[in-house]
């Protein structure tokens, strides 16, 4: 039986030729126009050469006071767009899907001015204090994912990934650690998962290809989202008709994490099992096999992979020679694959 | 005219939820189709109503195919009627079933019914060369049992 990372699978008419992602990975290499500059256009298109299936471009941010860091990539304005364009054309050249990551790090960004999160509450000792969100400021960043959205339409993406983990805005929304609101967006994980909600709907007004988005799938906090509340969340994003949910952990608070290799992969299974939708597994995958067993055991659906891939771009080649398949490489490479 | 109902079966070793996403597009269709080389010049995806407009490249001659998603039910089956369709086809309907045949499998009918000028002993030689092309294409994607 043919392994089944090299399966192709399709969500919304868009097919990945393999279960292969290239996990968004912050590369704090543009300007401060967040454009895509040479550096974007290598390292991505490297790992579309590698026949990895998707590739996901980095956080990118929808607003400015939104930034991760000031050498994000950024979607605010369409000036942004040619270079994304480009970056897509090139990817798609060597048969990879592209996505896209759109986020707003709200309470953790890296801005001169004022910072924007759910409540006003810093992230740790050291970290600003975030202006507590007007209506008005909700309103607004709804709309920047909106226009975020149109913008990576227009540069030619075939998904579209919702930054809700590692403790930026979306997830402070969802966390009781982090929203402290009083109104509809705070309280129970109904009202908590109202922005979200507004986001999602905002994006769907531009875009009618795949959804994905990620969390943070464990808070670490007893305080903090628990299991049964992700279930609800992704149950609430499947109506929503999200295509998967890909399953991070972590950042909502500062917290020392147990990693090994893997241990992410339990909330994919259980979120894929518990809500009935296709999930998305990442955190020390390292090996084809690995990726196999996670795949092969329905724990999972897309082997996302990070740091492997910054170790070794032809990991599909590898992967697949462990297990035993064979891939089509670029024609230039056939004599070495 | 002659009228007749083909039929063929491939089972393959992936589970229904990666099969029918993988059939609603005309895109991946085409893609294991290898002869004819099929381009898609109409919906990219497959639901009713969506239009089948399709170049067919027999590498001498390049025809074009004109039909209609009449009919899909999720997971179970949907259905291609021809419009506007070349020679020796004079009408053609075509019910593509899924069945799921364990958590692991399924089971793919494809049933043509279709009228032509040729007789059915030749029109079903070049459909069973076609669909065992596809079956081919299909085992390299999907791998077989």
């Amino acid at each position: 039986m043919k392994a089944k990372l090299f399966t192709p699978m399709t969500f919304k008419g868009v097919t990945l030729k393999n279960r292969i992602t290239m996990s968004p990975m912050c590369m704090y290499s543009a300007n401060e126009d967040g454009k895509v500059n040479d550096w974007h256009m290598t390292h991505y298109i490297s790992r579309a050469v590698g026949q990895v299936g998707l590739i996901m471009v980095e956080a990118t941010t929808v607003t400015r006071q939104g930034q991760i860091s000031p050498r994000d990539l950024g979607i605010w304005s369409d000036e942004q767009v040619p270079g994304l364009k480009k970056l897509v054309e090139g990817i798609k050249a060597h048969g990879s899907k592209t996505a896209i990551q759109l986020g707003h790090a709200g309470r953790k960004a890296v801005y001169k001015g004022e910072i924007l999160a759910p409540s006003a509450l810093p992230f740790d000792d050291q970290g600003k204090i975030p202006l507590e969100m007007t209506d008005k400021d909700i309103e607004n960043t709804v709309h920047a994912f909106k226009d975020g959205t149109r913008r990576a339409r227009e540069a030619g993406f075939d998904i579209i990934e919702v930054h809700a983990a590692h403790g930026y805005l979306i997830s402070q929304f969802l966390s009781p650690l982090a929203n402290k609101r009083k109104d509809k967006y705070g309280g129970a994980r109904e009202n908590r998962f109202q922005f979200l909600k507004e986001v999602l709907e905002a994006v769907k007004t531009e875009w009618e290809g795949p959804i994905f988005v990620r969390i943070s799938a464990d808070e670490y906090h007893s305080e903090g989202n628990q299991a049964e509340d992700f279930i609800f969340y992704a149950k609430e994003m499947k109506k929503l008709g999200v295509d998967l949910i890909d399953c991070s952990t972590g950042g909502i608070v500062r917290t020392p994490i147990n990693v090994y290799p893997g241990y992410q992969i339990s909330h994919a299974e259980m979120i894929k099992r518990k809500a009935f939708i296709p999930t998305g597994a990442v955190g020390m995958i390292t090996s084809g096999l690995q990726a196999e067993e996670i795949l092969q055991n329905d724990r999972a659906d897309l082997i996302f992979l990070a740091r492997e891939l910054l170790r070794n771009p032809y990991w599909a080649r590898t992967a697949a020679e462990e297990l035993g398949e064979e891939i089509n490489g670029p024609e230039q490479y056939k004599p070495a694959w | 005219m002659f009228k007749h109902t083909f039929y063929y079966k491939t089972d393959i070793p992936q589970p229904l939820e990666t099969i029918w996403p993988f059939f609603q597009t005309n895109e991946n269709l085409a893609a294991i189709t290898g002869f004819p080389k099929i381009k898609v010049l109409g919906d990219k995806e497959v639901f009713k109503g969506s239009a089948v407009h399709l170049e067919l490249n027999f590498f001498i001659v390049k025809l074009n195919w004109k039909g209609e998603i009449t009919e899909t039910a999720d997971r179970k089956y949907f259905i291609d009627e021809g419009l506007k369709i070349p020679f020796p086809f004079k009408s053609w309907r075509h019910v593509h079933a899924f069945k799921r045949l364990n958590s692991n499998g399924t089971r793919m009918i494809d049933r043509v019914e279709y009228t032509s000028f040729l007789p059915p002993f030749i029109v079903n030689l070049l459909l069973k060369g076609m669909f065992a092309d596809r079956k081919r294409h299909l085992k390299k994607t999907f791998g077989s049992f």
